[in-house]
């Protein structure tokens, strides 16, 4: 019944499920976990500030991916910085423009947009006509949103989700035009581009702190405590693999391989 | 019940193919493969919606006549004359294949072509030497561009062996590190949405 | 002194004019740099001379983009040159969208020696990235019952003895990232992790680093990266084409980006310099 051969994975989710559930009870109980600072997501603060002297909208997009496969957490973590975003853009006046790349985001993008805008009490702000499908071709997804950044005077580009080689485009067109630029992915490949080309960078597993680090809520940094003990968790099984790898044992190393 | 519903829909459908990925269970494998085929669906199906939000911000840009409204014009004619093409004479049809051929994808490579372009402004307004780290970012930026490359050969026999070096060793074992952490990260925020500790996608907007 | 502070914020018009002709100038008049064939194309290209057999039936999945198409054609067409010398028949799929179409264009050269429902079929278009993947590799003609020209698919003579993943000798990606198809580490996962297939990928040089621990761990068989991956392919299948064509205007280009970086520095070295001399905050 078991499929044995994914056991090293099971064992791997039971351990992160179990840190996960530590965690929670022990923020339930009152401990108060440390987060620390995220530059990339203090500045969305800023973007708002700024775009509130100037009258000038922002734009963000949840990246170029869908809501199915591997690109879903990273669309959904794109999400939780939008629905933080509408609040703040809402209570300060600030017009918000998304574009998102798939469809099948673009009804979870204007909800998340509509309940930022009736949690800052004000929901007759909220415009449809601002949460768009652009196109689920690259190249014509990234001009389409520099066309909307030059056009409309946009003062920010918040990128945050899933990004492919449209990333380097966005982001030094976004500032060439002036903009504060913000970006955020885990793909490994556009990372280099996202910190050469913009202002902020959330690297890697930052864009999973959003949430958190917004409402500063006690059980989603918990979430993220149990994130590092998994981490941690990981690394000294490492080492203990290739100190008894160096030994002469090769047992540990072949059992993490499957 | 507008968070609790897509919630519990949520957590029986993640609880689902979770199992279904460690379990031989024939029902639960059989159910997660329907799962599987209705994502298929609900994809295909929100085309259908995307291409009407489109259409809806561009009609609109025309009849207000906003800035720049004739690209309005342009995509939704292009658009209309792509989509009845494509469904009443097929995709292999020598007219959406001519669109295809010589208008998608010439610009589509036009624009990443551009994307050499932008990196090369990036680099030139970056990779700029204001303290060690980037110092750093410099020196290796600039070994490997010119190892991976006829003019490192050039320059001495063991450039792109260094080249190569600085990607084996430096490079892969930072990406893994990176991969391992974000792999990590992922596990923790699919978590996080299915037993539903995150739910701002919903709408909640807390 | 000036002069050299100018060069901190060269007009970046400038930059892409010389960029466009560095890149133009050695296409139209090449001028023959040498270059080495690397060790990721000489075992991708191995793994494919000692593995495949006539008969083999290869997926090969189209899962590029329009704007990838120049960077990863030659990718493309070198390997299914190798195979169909090899003796092998493609079942062709997309996992992008854009995908199907560039197989055709992909394809064409190959009309004689790949007939189409004899030794390549397009079956076109395969929706929901992995998921869609996942359902295809167990069972495909529930996913796909006609190929993109109608046919039915469990008609097509190169696919009678196509029941499932355990009748691929191996599956290629020409990759382009996760964008709307499946990602390097998606088809890992699926391909290698879960049904211990030989999984080849070519892919856009960008992708290289990031994808670079699955081939040195062993998960990718085959790791063909940008122009130069597909040169030094065409140099080992001795088919000399559109990627060793590229290889001097790569070289040009490489080395313009590398002044400028330098000519910047210069110039932010002269105002910092030349702060210092106007009674600036020393640092």
């Amino acid at each position: 019944m078991f499929d044995t051969s994914r056991s090293v994975a099971f064992v791997t989710l039971v351990v992160f499920a179990a840190s996960l559930y530590y965690c929670l009870i022990q923020a339930r109980r009152g401990t108060r976990f440390y987060l620390r600072r995220i530059p990339g997501l203090d500045a969305v603060d800023e973007c708002v500030g700024r775009a509130a002297e100037m009258g000038r909208p922002i734009h963000m997009t949840p990246g170029y991916g869908g809501l199915t496969g591997s690109g879903a957490p990273l669309t959904i973590a794109g999400l939780e910085v939008q629905s933080y975003l509408a609040r703040q853009c809402a209570t300060y006046d600030v017009r918000l423009i998304i574009s998102v790349a798939y469809p099948e985001v673009l009804p979870v993008s204007q909800e998340v947009q509509r309940a930022g805008h009736i949690a800052a009490g004000r929901p007759e702000t909220y415009r449809e006509e601002d949460v768009r499908f652009l196109s689920s071709s690259q190249f014509a997804f990234a001009s389409a949103i520099i066309g909307t950044i030059e056009r409309e005077k946009c003062v920010a580009n918040i990128m945050v989700g899933s990004f492919a080689a449209e990333a380097i485009f966005l982001a030094e067109n976004s500032a060439q035009l002036g903009c504060i630029t913000i970006g955020g992915c885990t793909n490994l490949y556009q990372l280099p581009f996202f910190i050469a080309a913009c202002d902020y960078t959330l690297i890697g597993e930052e864009i999973f702190a959003g949430s958190a680090h917004f409402s500063q809520d006690p059980e989603k940094i918990a979430v993220l405590r149990a994130q590092d003990m998994g981490k941690l968790a990981l690394l000294l099984t490492l080492f203990v693999a290739v100190v008894t790898a160096l030994a002469g044992s090769q047992e540990l190393l072949k059992l993490l391989r499957q | 019940m507008r968070r609790t519903v897509p919630g519990i829909i949520l957590f029986v459908v993640g609880f689902l193919i979770v199992v279904d990925f460690f379990f031989k269970i024939p029902v639960i494998n059989n159910l997660s493969r329907d799962i599987r085929n209705w994502v298929t669906l609900i994809a295909n199906i929100a085309i259908g919606l995307g291409g009407a939000n489109l259409l809806m911000v561009h009609t609109r840009n025309v009849q207000r006549k906003k800035r720049e409204w004739e690209h309005s014009v342009v995509l939704v004619v292009l658009f209309a004359v792509t989509v009845i093409l494509g469904i009443s004479r097929s995709t292999n049809d020598r007219f959406y294949r001519f669109i295809f051929d010589n208008i998608n994808v010439p610009i589509g490579s036009t624009l990443f072509a551009t994307a050499a372009f932008q990196m090369a402004s990036a680099s030139y307004r970056t990779f700029r030497v204001r303290n060690i780290e980037s110092a750093m970012l410099l020196i290796t930026g600039v070994l490997v561009m010119l190892g991976k490359v006829s003019l490192g050969e050039m320059i001495a026999s063991w450039f792109p062996a260094l080249a190569q070096w600085l990607l084996d060793v430096w490079n892969t074992a930072t990406q893994r590190g990176i991969m391992m952490c974000t792999a990590i990260g992922l596990v923790m925020a699919s978590l996080r949405v299915i037993v539903g500790l995150e739910r701002s996608h919903f709408g909640a907007g807390e | 002194m000036r002069s050299l502070e100018k060069l901190q914020a060269i007009d970046r018009r400038i930059l892409y004019l010389l960029l466009a002709l560095a890149v133009a100038i050695p296409l139209y008049k090449p001028i023959g740099l040498p270059f080495t064939v690397g060790a990721e194309a000489r075992d991708s290209f191995n793994y494919v001379e000692q593995n495949i057999k006539p008969g083999d039936l290869v997926l090969m999945s189209f899962d590029m983009s329009t704007g990838s198409l120049p960077e990863l054609e030659p990718v493309a067409i070198a390997v299914m040159a190798h195979l169909a010398k090899k003796g092998a028949s493609i079942i062709g799929i997309a996992t992008a969208p854009d995908g199907p179409m560039l197989a055709w264009q992909i394809w064409r050269p190959f009309e004689k020696e790949l007939p189409y429902g004899e030794r390549f079929v397009n079956l076109g278009f395969l929706a929901g990235g992995e998921s869609g993947l996942a359902a295809f590799l167990e069972n495909p003609y529930a996913v796909f019952r006609q190929d993109i020209r109608g046919n039915l698919a469990q008609n097509i003579p190169m696919l009678k003895g196509f029941k499932d993943v355990k009748d691929l000798k191996m599956m290629v990606s020409i990759n382009t990232g996760p964008t709307g198809g499946c990602s390097v580490a998606q088809w890992v996962r699926i391909g290698f992790t879960t049904h211990k297939k030989a999984v080849w990928i070519g892919l856009n040089a960008v992708m290289a680093p990031g994808s670079m621990p699955y081939y040195r761990s062993g998960q990718l068989k085959g790791y063909v990266a940008g122009t130069r991956g597909a040169g030094e392919y065409e140099m080992l299948l001795k088919r000399p084409g559109l990627a060793i064509a590229g290889m001097d205007a790569q070289a040009m280009a490489h080395a313009l980006i590398i002044l400028f970086i330098f000519l910047g520095n210069i110039g932010m070295f002269a105002v910092k310099r030349a702060k210092g001399q106007r009674g600036g905050v020393k640092p």
